[in-house]
């Protein structure tokens, strides 16, 4: 793994583009997607990530994969990988798609940490 | 086949296909900013390239007196082999001489041959394996960063580091492309290239590194 940031920052802060804080980063217990930005308020009934069941996770990157203004994916092996090329490997969880189910996570993540740490260092975004 | 000079002490034998647009685009940063490297470092640099890149051309120059180093750029076509033009098995478990990776270090940015050919290139006495697990994902508005990192590896060892030493420095390279990609907001590019360094094998990659040789294997 990657070295985890250092206590003091030493790097530039993550950037979380409105882009990101739209985008649906769990579920609700109704099945119904929450914005990283609702979901940091805390304010609606939001399912943990790492309670997601794996239909969920695969359902979750899939619709992230359709919001991103600017897919851009090259697979060594597969070559350039074009959203809807994307999503149908997401879609039936081939090798590739998990692979790209694991990025997806790794950046809901990755957001939601961040954001979190926003919010309680400044009470707001 | 190009092949840049005749065989001597300190050598590196490069094999790059080029024949379509992952392989073509690696393939154009390493003249740029890999071999180069090894040439100021004083380092002969012969290359396999393009149609030069296939077994019937590899096999012998590996063997040259003189050769320490083996990188490049093809598809692993399976976790068993490297292939260099057109998917031509350049190496392939069963299908090699002891003599190919002996007593060498060896780096191909090439999907999934740090399962399979990695370890067993390892039993034949090579020194080092640098390879990646599963498939190398980039983007094509940064690739030059994905390639820069994986590309540290050849520039590190030029630089006379151990096999362990080359890991940390691979690894410092990524961490900051991840973060400087996060702080542009493109977190998907940083997911992407921080998934590609999980997938790294090397001697110090993993507790049971050892498959893939010695964390003290060196160039000079």
């Amino acid at each position: 793994m990657l070295p985890k940031r250092a206590k003091r920052r030493t790097e530039p802060r993550s950037v979380i583009k409105k882009v990101q804080w739209d985008m649906p980063v769990t579920y609700d217990p109704h099945n119904q997607p929450i914005s990283l930005r609702d979901y940091v308020k805390g304010d609606c009934e939001a399912l943990p990530f790492s309670s997601l069941s794996d239909e969920q996770r695969v359902a979750l990157a899939a619709k992230r994969i359709e919001l991103r203004p600017d897919f851009d994916c090259v697979s060594v092996l597969a070559g350039v990988v074009s959203r809807s090329r994307a999503l149908q490997e997401v879609r039936a969880k081939s090798e590739l798609g998990r692979r790209l189910i694991e990025i997806e996570t790794r950046v809901v993540l990755h957001l939601i940490d961040e954001a979190q740490k926003r919010r309680r260092s400044h009470g707001q975004e | 086949m190009a092949r840049s000079s005749s065989a001597s002490r300190k050598t590196v034998v490069g094999i790059d296909s080029n024949f379509d647009d992952f392989t073509l685009a690696a393939f154009q940063y390493r003249e740029r900013k890999v071999y180069p490297y090894f040439q100021r470092k004083g380092f002969t640099v012969d290359k396999y390239q393009g149609s030069g890149a296939q077994r019937i051309f590899v096999a012998a120059g590996t063997t040259d007196p003189g050769v320490i180093y083996l990188t490049g750029v093809g598809h692993g076509s399976d976790p068993y082999t490297f292939t260099g033009q057109h998917y031509d098995p350049v190496f392939q478990v069963g299908n090699y001489t002891p003599d190919e990776p002996k007593g060498k270090v060896v780096h191909f940015l090439s999907c999934k041959t740090g399962l399979r050919l990695g370890p067993d290139f390892v039993e034949h006495g090579c020194l080092a394996f640098f390879g990646y697990a599963d498939d190398f994902l980039f983007t094509s508005e940064d690739q030059d960063l994905f390639f820069e990192c994986d590309s540290e590896i050849d520039r590190a060892f030029a630089d006379g580091l151990t096999a362990a030493q080359v890991y940390e420095r691979v690894k410092a390279l990524f961490a900051k492309r991840v973060a400087a990609f996060r702080a542009r907001g493109k977190q998907d590019e940083a997911a992407q290239l921080e998934s590609d360094f999980d997938l790294l094998r090397c001697p110090s990659s993993t507790p049971g590194g050892s498959a893939w040789g010695d964390p003290r294997a060196r160039l000079i």
